[in-house]
């Protein structure tokens, strides 16, 4: 092995840009998650009450004794729907972020690397979804599929969808035209090697960031369709449905319910988009270019 | 060419900064001391790193939030650092900048002549015709004789060189008496980067226009500059007559620079100094900078930083300073 | 039709067109196996879209390319023809920042093209090949196994050679792969591809418009303006006593000790007071 040049004397590789944390926000943020994907997993297990055993006579009774943030308009333990709530209301925009991601990253990759005709079409394709608004498109599901998560799922994942593929178009066809990938195309390395191996991977943090606020706001259209009564269907538990049938406490002077379910989306919305944001701060920054 | 008697139009003493990095002070610039003399042009050369950009700025006035300042910056005898408001509008008019990438630097939407003359409209309320005639006026001065014309185009319409000479025209419709030009030609081609040159050095001697002209190139800055000044690490390592700075260097920073072009009229191989340059973030601050790439270091040099000496009609950041001189001169393509 | 024996790289009668817009017209070179060759020229000269065309990036719109003897004017068929021409030609480019997948460890970055052309090799004959490569730019094991955003510029554009020479390509095509280095760090990197020149008796074409830098590294030169080339011939011959006049301007423009301001500054009001604006403007 006969060196051409030796080493360079002198040297030492510039010591790169320390990973920037999340900071305090974005560590109570990401505790915030945590903590309802948490409950979301063992909710229903720890629920101290069966969270659909009604007993009128208890409706709207305060906090106390076993119950700690009261009963219900039916009388049910507000703590275990919240708890049991939480799987519907937190599975339901995970699914949804999934499927766009997965859907939106084919088709902004495709249209990223083919580029031409392939990315006309799938543009206009988009632009046709895009004009359907997301709680239609539930209601059109609800009524062909049935009232329900799936459908609202669905329903929901189709309307970002358009979103997601151009944001992730963008991000990947800038990706694409970087000198490192023409470079490995002048090598002979085939386009799927190059996709799945260096383009995807770099706009893997992006996607994640992403995802976080998409997820936020997956969450606040969802609650939006139970509240409507086209997604996840009375008496099941969901913070969407929970304020729905509490709403009338809050006239009534019991408001506790209602705002328990409310303040439940509102932390994980906030949390999502605070977390997502500095994510992408991050992704911006790990570039490193 | 120098102007020794009279005071210097833009006075640099003892120049430090310290700059906000992650979220502690740490410094960028040390002990930057030049002047310029009315109707003088004076070079700042430097890698990338060296601090000459920075110091365009701190002479601006347009250092980022939390930097922390020593020394000081004097134009026509006022010190700079305390301007605001009115005063420092009516200093930056006098000290115009120029940069790099023009394109940048300028409005894509809007026409030649709302940039050029929208200074002169709101800061001095020059009517608009007026403002439109001063700017033909520049125009021409800078070898653009159809300026009516162009006035009416958008910057795309324009080639990098004559946007360039637009923003140069653009200068100079305040009447500046200081250029600061920061790598003007760097983004421009070879023979646009020659017609740009030769436009300062006419304003020079035509308008007695000083200049600071900020550059890497060693060469392109002995081309326009009476003194030149190189920086390494934050710091001016040598300062001298620009033609002395290729063929009779006192630093040897300065005699690297000069080895490491390669030359048009004959091939050799490169004298290339190892490593890579040192940020002014990176400077050890008990011994000179460029120790560890310096082919004739000594212990000394590396015990405590050394001070900028008079030498030869200018000065030198080395210790070996009297011991080296005159056998870095020219150093041979090996 | 240039005359030259042995050509590794002959590219004939080459023209680009971009909708109206002619960018290359009747571009014709060879280069002889061993041998380097500048193509020199400003923004706008068309010199990048012959590189592109040579790499494959751009697919010419009339006139052949050769690389060992071997068409590739119309785009690869399948992998292993890509792989083929990937053996033939490789390029480095300007900018050492966005040339290395951030997220790819030097060492992993060469693998990938070792495995690439030599599936057949084991990973312990890879590895020995990598850090060969890797001393052969003149980087040391840490520095080979760092992570591009721990290298500086000059460092990181040595990977991209490491990686371009891991293919083992009869031409390297350096596009500009000096351009955007500080001087010092310039002088080095052009020292090691003189040295690699030598030592693997590779064929270099370097795209450039820094006529010094093309003195240092080429043989011959060809010239190129709004598309087409204007003059050509051996590079010491081209510099020392240009023929054409934009040759002589290109040449006149180069700041050197001693350049006469003067005289540019004639030049400026007399010849050309004015850029003439051109469709690119």
């Amino acid at each position: 092995m006969s060196a051409v040049a030796a080493p360079v004397a002198g040297t030492r590789p510039v010591r790169g840009r320390r990973r920037t944390g999340l900071g305090a926000t974005g560590w109570v943020s990401a505790a915030v998650v945590g903590l309802a994907t948490l409950v979301a997993v063992v909710g229903p297990l720890v629920a101290p009450h069966d969270p659909n055993q009604a007993d009128l006579v208890q409706a709207w009774i305060g906090p106390g004794g076993d119950h700690l943030v009261g009963l219900d308009v039916q009388g049910r333990d507000v703590l275990s729907r919240i708890l049991a709530g939480a799987r519907s209301s937190m599975l339901g925009p995970l699914l949804i972020v999934v499927i766009c991601m997965l859907v939106g990253s084919l088709l902004g990759l495709v249209s990223a690397w083919r580029g031409g005709m392939v990315d006309a079409g799938v543009s206009a394709g988009l632009d046709i979804l895009f004009a359907f608004p997301g709680v239609l498109l539930a209601a059109l599901t609800a009524a062909v599929f049935g009232a329900g998560l799936w459908a609202a799922v669905l329903a929901m994942a189709v309307a970002y969808t358009p979103f997601v593929a151009r944001l992730l178009r963008g991000a990947m066809l800038k990706e694409r035209n970087q000198p490192y990938i023409t470079a490995l195309e002048v090598q002979g390395l085939g386009a799927t090697a190059i996709c799945l191996r260096h383009v995807l991977p770099n706009v893997f943090p992006f996607m994640v960031a992403q995802g976080s606020i998409l997820f936020g706001y997956a969450v606040l259209d969802l609650a939006v369709i139970s509240y409507l009564g086209i997604g996840v269907q009375p008496p099941d538990p969901d913070w969407g449905v929970m304020i729905s049938e509490n709403q009338s406490g809050i006239l009534l002077g019991y408001p506790l319910p209602a705002l328990c379910a409310g303040a439940c989306i509102v932390a994980v919305v906030v949390a999502m988009n605070l977390l997502g944001e500095r994510l992408l701060e991050r992704a911006g920054k790990d570039g490193g270019r | 060419m120098n102007h020794p008697e009279s005071a210097p139009l833009l006075e640099v003493d003892r120049l430090g900064l310290d700059l906000l990095v992650g979220g502690v002070h740490r410094s960028v610039l040390r002990d930057v001391s030049f002047s310029v003399a009315q109707g003088e042009a004076v070079g700042l050369v430097g890698e990338s790193g060296s601090g000459k950009s920075m110091t365009v700025r701190a002479i601006d006035r347009l250092l980022p939030a939390g930097a922390r300042q020593r020394g000081s910056i004097r134009f026509d005898g006022k010190d700079v650092v305390s301007l605001s408001g009115a005063a420092l509008r009516s200093y930056r008019a006098e000290v115009a900048v120029v940069f790099q990438d023009p394109r940048v630097h300028i409005n894509p939407v809007r026409r030649v002549g709302d940039f050029m003359t929208e200074v002169l409209r709101t800061n001095r309320s020059v009517r608009r015709r007026d403002a439109g005639a001063r700017a033909v006026e520049m125009l021409a001065k800078v070898g653009i004789p159809d300026g009516e014309r162009r006035l009416d185009q958008y910057p795309h319409e324009l080639s990098g060189g004559l946007l360039q000479r637009v923003m140069i025209a653009s200068t100079l419709l305040t009447a500046p008496r200081l250029l600061l030009a920061d790598e003007p030609t760097t983004a421009l081609d070879v023979t646009t980067q020659a017609e740009i040159m030769g436009l300062l050095d006419e304003l020079r001697s035509d308008l007695g226009l000083s200049i600071l002209f900020i550059t890497h190139d060693l060469d392109l800055a002995a081309a326009v500059c009476d003194r030149t000044a190189v920086m390494y690490a934050g710091e001016i390592v040598e300062v001298r007559e620009s033609r002395l700075l290729h063929d009779d260097p006192l630093h040897p920073y300065t005699a690297a620079l000069g080895a490491a072009r390669p030359l048009l009229d004959r091939t050799a191989r490169l004298v290339a100094v190892p490593g890579r340059p040192l940020s002014a973030l990176e400077a050890p601050t008990d011994g000179c900078a460029f120790a560890g790439r310096c082919p004739y270091v000594e212990p000394t040099c590396t015990s405590a930083a050394p001070v900028l000496v008079p030498a030869d009609g200018g000065a030198a950041r080395c210790v070996r300073v009297e011991a080296l001189r005159g056998t870095l001169g020219g150093v041979p393509h090996a | 039709m240039p005359d030259v024996s042995d050509p590794v790289l002959e590219v004939v009668g080459l023209r680009k067109t971009f909708g109206d817009v002619v960018a290359v017209e009747e571009v014709s070179f060879a280069v002889r196996r061993g041998g380097s060759l500048a193509i020199v020229g400003e923004s706008g000269s068309g010199k990048t879209t012959v590189a592109k065309m040579v790499t494959g990036q751009e697919r010419p719109t009339a006139g052949t390319i050769r690389a060992c003897g071997r068409d590739r004017s119309a785009p690869a068929r399948g992998g292993a023809e890509r792989r083929l021409r990937g053996r033939e030609v490789q390029i480095v480019f300007q900018d050492p920042y966005s040339s290395l997948d951030p997220r790819q460890p030097v060492d992993r970055a060469i693998d990938e093209v070792l495995r690439l052309h030599r599936p057949d090799w084991s990973a312990p004959q890879r590895a020995e090949r990598v850090v060969e490569l890797v001393g052969m730019v003149g980087l040391d094991d840490r520095q080979g196994s760092a992570l591009p955003r721990a290298l500086s510029g000059g460092q990181r554009q040595r990977v991209a050679i490491a990686r371009a020479l891991a293919a083992e390509p009869e031409v390297l095509i350096l596009d500009e792969s000096v351009a955007a280095l500080d001087v010092s760090i310039q002088a080095q990197v052009l020292n090691l591809l003189i040295d690699l020149r030598e030592r693997l008796g590779i064929t270099y074409v370097l795209i450039s418009h820094d006529l010094a830098v093309v003195r240092q590294l080429t043989e011959t030169v060809v010239v190129m303006h709004r598309g087409t080339i204007v003059e050509r011939g051996r590079t010491e011959d081209v510099l020392d006593a240009p023929q054409h006049d934009y040759t002589r301007r290109l040449r006149a423009s180069v700041p050197t000790p001693g350049w006469d301001l003067a005289a540019v500054r004639r030049a400026l009001h007399e010849t050309r007071p004015v850029r003439p604006l051109t469709p690119s403007c």
